[in-house]
C-alpha cells in the first residue's frame, strides 16, 4: 500500500492529504475535484473505493516515519528528497495504466462483480450445469445477471459470449499480456476455480499495490470495450456504465442552463438549494469546461476585477477575500476564476 | 403412506441420502409434532437438514437466524447448489430496491436467511410477520448464551423477535454445549425448560486424533508448523488469532514447503473468499491458512488435519474448529500448538476496556459522545439503546470477563494435561467418559506421528496457466479444449 500512495504525492507541491484519499474513494465535492484537477490526478477519481480510513492514514504515517513525506500543519503533505528517489525508483517497475481517461466510466468495483458472475452463469450454462453456487455477489447482481441470461438466447450465449470476450482480450492483451492473464483466470467458471488477485498477482512477479492499480485498469478496459461494442458482455454491463464525467444531477442544471436559465430559476425550478446549483456548474467547470459559455458565465470585466484581486499565476496559493454581505455569489465566482486560470496554467 | 416412509422418501429423492444420521429423525419428528426443539449434534453430523427436510413439510417458509454472513452465505450457496432456488438472504448488505423487491415477494422463498440485527429492524419484522413463517432457527445457539464483547449482542433480541413473528415452533441448533450453556439458551430465549424437546448426542468424534504439541517458544513452533504440515497427508487447515499472522505464514509455509498455500480470512473481499473456497474443495489448495472466519460452513469431508497455532478462546470453539477434519470418517488429526505465554495473547484479543459506570451514564444521558467508549463504543450503546443500566453492564461484563479467563484457563490446561485428552473435553461438556480405544490421543500414544495410519493425499490438481486462449475455450466449453 506504501508505494501505492506514494505515487499521489509531490515534491514541488504540497498536496491536502484529505483530498487524495477523498478521490481515490470517490468523495465528489467540488473541493476534491477542483484540489484533484491542479495536482492532475483526476483520473485515479474511484480508483480505490474499498480503502478504508485506517488504512489510509495508517500508510501516510508510514510514509511519515520513513521519511519519505512530511505532513504540514496544514495537513499538505509534501515528498522528501529521499521520497522523490523511492518514487522513481518504484517508477521503473510500476504498472502503468493505460484506461485511465475512462476513470468516469464506471464503479470498478460493481463492475467486476457483475462480469465474474455473469461469465459463471454462461460457464455453467455452457457445461448444461443448473447446480451451483453462484459467486458472492451483492443482491442486485444476482437479479441483474438473471434478467441479462433471461433475455439472451440461451443456445448461442456460450459462443457468443466466447467470441466476445475474446476479442476484449486480445484488445487487452495487445496494452499489456498481464491484463489478458488477470481477466482470464479470474473469472469462475464450471469447475473451474478462479485465482484471486492476490494470487496472480504473486504469479506475476507484481507488488500488491500495483495489483491494485492494474485491476482498476483492466475493468476501467473492460467498460470503455462494452461501451464500444454491442454484444452479451455490453448488455451484461451497459446498465452500469455513465453516460459522462458528471453527475446525473449536474447534467440536469446544465441542460437548463444551456437553455438560458439563470441559476435562480433553476434553484427553483428543481427545489434546490442556490448553493447547490453552482456547485453543480463548477462540477461542469471542472469536468466538463467545454460546455460551458465562459464569457457569458465570467465575463471579461469580471475577470479583469478579479485579476487585480489574485495577480498569482500559481492559483493553489490564492485565498479567497471574503466580502461583506456575501450571499456565496463572491465564492462562486472567485472558485470559477480560480478554475479558469488553472486551467489556463495547466494548457 | 407412513409419517416415517414419507420421511425417508424426502430424504432419498430430495437430498440423496438412504438413512438419517443419528439424532436427525428424532429431530425431524418433534418439529413436525410442533414442540420448540434443542438439537446438539456433533459438528459434521448433518445438521442442516434438520430444518432443510421439514421445510419441505410445513406450509410457510422458514426463517433461519445465523450469527455470520459468511456462514449463511455458505448455507445459501450449498441449497442453490442443490437447485433449490427459494432461498433468500436478508442481511444489512442487502439494500435499496433489492432490499424492497425482496421483501415483497418474501411470501416466495422457502429458506429466509437472516442475520440477528435485521431482526431487530421493525419493517424487516413486519414483512416477515405477514407471511407467517412455520418455523424459526437459531443456528450456533450457544451463541444466545454469551454475553459481551465476543459474539453479536443482538442474539439477546431473539426473543422479542420470535414473539413479533407469531411465536413459530423455535429450533435451536448447536454443536457444542455444556449442560449450563443448554439452560441458559433456553432461558434467554424464555422457554420452559419442561416444554422443550431436547435432542442431545455426544460431541465425541472418534476418528479425530488429539494431539498438543508445546514448544519453546515462536521459533520452535514455526519449525515443528514445518514439519507437521509436510508430514500429515493433506488437505488441511491452520487456524491462526490474527488476520495478519494467517496472510503472513501463508506465504511463508509455501515458500518453504512448496504446498499451494491460501490465506483466509474476513478481512478479504468476499469474492476473493469465494474463490478460496473453490479452490480448496477442488484440491487446487493443499493448506489453508484461516481465521476462525473459515470453514463454519465448508463442506469438504476429506480434511485430514487441523492445526491451531494459538490457543482458541475456549473449548467450545475448539471442539467446532476440528470439527471440520475427518467428516468422512477417516482418521485425522487435530494438533494444538502451544508456547509458554500463548496464554496472554489469546487473553489480550478477549480483553475490552471496559469504561466505568459513570462513564456510561454520561453517555447515555447524552452528555458525552459514545466514541468516550473506546473502541468497543457499539458494543456499549448497543446494551444502552436496549435499556440496560450502566451497573447492570458493567457488572455483566466484570462477570463475562471472569468467565472468558476461566474459559481460556480450561484450554491452557488442556494443553497440559496428563491424562487422556478425550476424556478431559468430553467431561467438560457433561458427557460421562468412559475408556477409548486406540487410537485416541497423544497421551496415551506419545509416537503418534509413526503410527497413525491416514490415507493418502488427493492428488494436488495443478492448473495450468498464462495461456488465456486456452482459459477462455475451457470456461465456455469452445473447441476441444486444446
Ligand atoms: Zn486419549
Amino acid at each position: 500500500m506504501n508505494s501505492y500512495i506514494l505515487r499521489f504525492f509531490s515534491y514541488h507541491q504540497p498536496r491536502r492529504v484529505r483530498v487524495i484519499e477523498n478521490l481515490l474513494v470517490n468523495r465528489r465535492t467540488v473541493a476534491n475535484l477542483f484540489w484533484g484537477q491542479q495536482y492532475g490526478l483526476l483520473q485515479w477519481l474511484g480508483a480505490n473505493r474499498s480503502l478504508t480510513r485506517r488504512e489510509y492514514d495508517t500508510t501516510i504515517d508510514e510514509l511519515v516515519a520513513q521519511g519519505l513525506l512530511v505532513v504540514d500543519d496544514q495537513q499538505q503533505a509534501r515528498l522528501t528528497v529521499a521520497g522523490v528517489q523511492r518514487q522513481e525508483e518504484d517508477r521503473d517497475h510500476q504498472y502503468q495504466p493505460h484506461f485511465l481517461d475512462w476513470y468516469w466510466l464506471a464503479n470498478t468495483n460493481q463492475l467486476g462483480q457483475r462480469l465474474l458472475l455473469g461469465m459463471q452463469v454462461v460457464s455453467e450454462l455452457a457445461y448444461h450445469n443448473v447446480r451451483y453456487a453462484p459467486v458472492t455477489v451483492g443482491y442486485g447482481h444476482l437479479l441483474a445477471v438473471k434478467q441479462w441470461f433471461a433475455r439472451a438466447n440461451r443456445d448461442q450465449l456460450a459462443a457468443t459470449v466466447y467470441r466476445d470476450l475474446t476479442q476484449l482480450t486480445t484488445g487487452l492483451a495487445g496494452a499489456d499480456p498481464r491484463l489478458a492473464t488477470v481477466l482470464t483466470d479470474g473469472l469462475v467458471g464450471h469447475d473451474l476455480p478462479a485465482w484471486t488477485n492476490a494470487q496472480l498477482g504473486k504469479q506475476l512477479g507484481m507488488a500488491p499495490a500495483d495489483m491494485l492499480v492494474l485491476s482498476h485498469d483492466l475493468l476501467l478496459g473492460v467498460a470503455a470495450y462494452c461501451q464500444h461494442v454491442p454484444g452479451p458482455l455490453h448488455d451484461l454491463l451497459a446498465p452500469l456504465l455513465n453516460e459522462g464525467p458528471l453527475s446525473k444531477s449536474a447534467v440536469q442544471t446544465l441542460n437548463l442552463y444551456q437553455h438560458g436559465h439563470s441559476l435562480t430559476q433553476i434553484a427553483a425550478q428543481r427545489h434546490l438549494k442556490l448553493s447547490t446549483v453552482r456547485e453543480h456548474l463548477l462540477e461542469v467547470a471542472i469536468l466538463c469546461p467545454a460546455q460551458l459559455d465562459w464569457d457569458q458565465l465570467l465575463p471579461a470585466r469580471k475577470r479583469a476585477a478579479l485579476v487585480k484581486r489574485y495577480p498569482d499565476p500559481d492559483v493553489t496559493t490564492w485565498h479567497f477575500q471574503s466580502q461583506a454581505d456575501d450571499d456565496g455569489a463572491a465564492f462562486f465566482d472567485y472558485r470559477l476564476f480560480q478554475i479558469y486560470q488553472g486551467r489556463e496554467a495547466h494548457e | 403412506m407412513n409419517k416415517d416412509e414419507q420421511l425417508h422418501r424426502l430424504l432419498r429423492e430430495r437430498f440423496g441420502y438412504q438413512h438419517f444420521r443419528d439424532g436427525q429423525q428424532e429431530t425431524i419428528e418433534s418439529l413436525l409434532a410442533g414442540h420448540d426443539t434443542l438439537t446438539v449434534l456433533p459438528t459434521g453430523a448433518g445438521k442442516s437438514l434438520l430444518y432443510q427436510l421439514p421445510a419441505y413439510l410445513l406450509p410457510h417458509g422458514v426463517v433461519i437466524v445465523s450469527p455470520l454472513i459468511s456462514l449463511m452465505q455458505d448455507q445459501v450457496d450449498r441449497l442453490r447448489q442443490r437447485g433449490e432456488k427459494r432461498v433468500v438472504m436478508l442481511s444489512s448488505q442487502l439494500q435499496g430496491p433489492a432490499r424492497d423487491q425482496v421483501l415483497n415477494s418474501l411470501g416466495s422463498f422457502r429458506f429466509i436467511f437472516a442475520s440477528p440485527e435485521i431482526l431487530a429492524t421493525p419493517a424487516i419484522l413486519a414483512a416477515l410477520r405477514r407471511i407467517q413463517p412455520s418455523m424459526l432457527v437459531v443456528d450456533e445457539a450457544h451463541c444466545v448464551s454469551q454475553w459481551g464483547p465476543d459474539f453479536r449482542p443482538e442474539y439477546l433480541l431473539l426473543k422479542r423477535a420470535r414473539q413479533a413473528l407469531g411465536s413459530p415452533r423455535l429450533l435451536m441448533l448447536t454443536a457444542t454445549a455444556t449442560p449450563r450453556v443448554r439452560r441458559d439458551i433456553l432461558n434467554k430465549l424464555g422457554l420452559d425448560r419442561d416444554r422443550v424437546h431436547q435432542v442431545i448426542r455426544s460431541v465425541n468424534r472418534p476418528n479425530i486424533f488429539l494431539a498438543v504439541d508445546r514448544v519453546a517458544d515462536q521459533a520452535a513452533k514455526n519449525d515443528r508448523l514445518c514439519q507437521l504440515v509436510t508430514s500429515l497427508p493433506a488437505p488441511g487447515i491452520i487456524y491462526f488469532a490474527s488476520r495478519k499472522l494467517a496472510s503472513q505464514m501463508a506465504d511463508w509455509l509455501a515458500e518453504q514447503t512448496g504446498l499451494a498455500v491460501a490465506p483466509y480470512h474476513a478481512g478479504m473481499a468476499a469474492v476473493d473468499r469465494f474463490k478460496i473456497q473453490q479452490q480448496f474443495m477442488n484440491n487446487r489448495l493443499q493448506l489453508v491458512c484461516a481465521t476462525s472466519a473459515f470453514g463454519m460452513g465448508v463442506d469438504k469431508n476429506d480434511i485430514r488435519y487441523v492445526i491451531h497455532y494459538h490457543l482458541p478462546a475456549n473449548l467450545e470453539s475448539y471442539m467446532q474448529e476440528i470439527g471440520r477434519a475427518g467428516r468422512d470418517g477417516q482418521q485425522s488429526v487435530a494438533v494444538l500448538l502451544y508456547a509458554p505465554g500463548d496464554e496472554g495473547l489469546a487473553s489480550q484479543l478477549t480483553t475490552i476496556n471496559l469504561p466505568s459506570a459513570d462513564l456510561l451514564t454520561q453517555v447515555q444521558h447524552h452528555q458525552l459522545r459514545p466514541s468516550v467508549l473506546g473502541d468497543d463504543q457499539e458494543l456499549f450503546t448497543f446494551y444502552l439503546d436496549h435499556g440496560y443500566q450502566p451497573a447492570q453492564i458493567v457488572t455483566a461484563f466484570r462477570k463475562r470477563q471472569r468467565q472468558l479467563a476461566i474459559s481460556l484457563q480450561r484450554v491452557v490446561d488442556y494443553t497440559g494435561l496428563a491424562t487422556c485428552r478425550r476424556r478431559f473435553l468430553l467431561d467438560y461438556f457433561g458427557e460421562e467418559a468412559a475408556d477409548f480405544p486406540p487410537p485416541c490421543c497423544d497421551v496415551d500414544q506419545p509416537q503418534w506421528a509413526g503410527e497413525l495410519t491416514m490415507k493418502s493425499a488427493p492428488h494436488p490438481v495443478v492448473c495450468q496457466q498464462g495461456d488465456w486462449h486456452l482459459r477462455l475455450r475451457q470456461l465456455f466449453n469452445q473447441g476441444n479444449n486444446q
